[in-house]
């Protein structure tokens, strides 16, 4: 048996997973899912989502499997308790004993992003938002991104609203109150001096039409690794590829 | 706080297949958005519990339709998850201020992105919206207080 890769002190794993054409969905191989995951899957109106859905999970169980050493169905999930309000909706996390693996997933029309490390971490993937849902929605932030929004040219909004959400919504991840705590309760712009100490912010390419993030907790990680996840790693037999994977030397 | 950025290898492909942009606008299309007419509340305080709930159903699937680019009459309430219907953070909070907006009250956006349907929100809309003593309502009006529970 290969030694369980269990992640770097210090370092940040960042996966990348693309979701399949929906011609080519029919090779995804939804056997490491539980009944659970597979229901989800099921329930989607729009075809699209639920492929997204099974290619962020079924990724994400061999992603696991392969830190912890572990087949993807053996994977068992909790949620830690929520530091709000110590209800158990905090962080997801593994049941197994052993070193500490956080772990964080988001996935949004088309595009999964998982991060691993060995301390707190939260990730979000959005697609590029919509001119008239960034009207609606930044008198919802904090009082200083809205302002530097609103200083921007109004073609350049999307985007940087964009970006920063996805900060925002790692960083509630990372924190484990998701969006329990309000959007408009800490800053995530671009200004250093105001952004909530003790973390470490990254973001995170995503291709054309997604903005990326990732929250970590504490001083900047030792190494970060950011891979995309091959195609045939979803599909029957793709485990193997994604055990060797984790096994790559870190690359600062 | 740190800020770090990461570079992507030039040879990786990131873009996706368009059908996972179905729920967008045709690219050029300039067709204005749908407008959605938000009841009155001091109408919906004043009609029975059913018609505050039918008329509530009428302007929540108009609202899920604007954002979710769907016909409202085609959306199950009932049987989905806000998420499985394609509500995510950002339409999710979309849809908040929407709401608040048009219907003068606090909704908690965490629980309207966990809500196990629609219907479920629409329920609890009624309930802080009506003459009724509810445990959302006194503190659902804007500015008096914790924020409610919407779903």
């Amino acid at each position: 048996m290969t030694a369980p890769a269990v992640v770097e002190a210090g370092a940040l794993d960042l996966w990348l997973i693309r979701s399949p054409a929906p011609a080519d969905a029919g090779l995804l191989d939804l056997t490491d899912l539980d009944e659970a995951e597979r229901k989800r899957a099921a329930s989607f109106i729009r075809p699209s989502d639920g492929i997204t859905y099974t290619s962020a999970h079924i990724a994400l169980r061999r992603i696991l499997g392969a830190y912890l050493d572990i087949p993807p169905p053996e994977v068992a999930f909790l949620r830690e308790p929520c530091p709000g309000c110590g209800k158990p909706h905090g962080r997801p996390a593994v049941t197994l004993p052993g070193p500490p693996l956080h772990f964080s997933l988001s996935h949004s029309h088309g595009m999964a992003l998982v991060g691993i490390a060995d301390r707190p971490v939260g990730v979000d993937v959005e697609r590029h938002p919509r001119a008239g849902t960034v009207g609606v929605c930044t008198p919802s932030l904090h009082p200083g991104e809205q302002a530097e929004l609103d200083a921007l040219p109004e073609e350049e909004r999307p985007a940087a609203f964009g970006q920063l959400w996805t900060r925002k919504e790692a960083f509630l991840k990372g924190l484990g109150t998701g969006l329990s705590r309000g959007p408009s309760v800490d800053y995530l712009g671009p200004d250093p001096g105001r952004r909530p100490q003790g973390w470490t912010l990254l973001d995170i390419p995503c291709g054309p039409r997604h903005h990326g993030a990732a929250a970590l907790a504490g001083g900047a990680p030792a190494t970060t690794r950011l891979r995309l996840l091959p195609a045939a790693a979803l599909h029957h037999g793709g485990t193997a590829g994604v055990r060797a994977g984790t096994r790559e030397p870190a690359a600062a | 706080m740190t800020l770090l950025a990461i570079p992507v290898p030039a040879d990786w492909d990131l873009d996706l297949a368009d059908d996972y942009d179905d729920d967008l606008p045709p690219a050029g299309a300039t067709a204005p958005e749908q407008d959605v007419v938000a009841p009155d509340p001091e109408d919906l305080a004043a009609v029975g519990r059913g018609e505050r709930t039918a008329l509530l159903d009428a302007y929540v699937r108009g609202e899920l339709g604007r954002v979710l680019h769907v016909a409202p009459g085609s959306i199950d309430v009932a049987g989905r998850t806000m998420n499985s219907l394609g509500v995510g953070s950002i339409n999710g909070l979309e849809l908040q201020a929407r709401m608040e907006a048009a219907l003068g009250i606090v909704i908690d956006l965490q629980r309207l992105l966990r809500a196990n349907s629609a219907a479920e929100l629409i329920d609890c809309l009624a309930g802080q919206l009506g003459p009724e003593d509810s445990p959302h309502k006194s503190a659902a009006r804007r500015g008096t207080g914790t924020p409610a529970a919407a779903a």
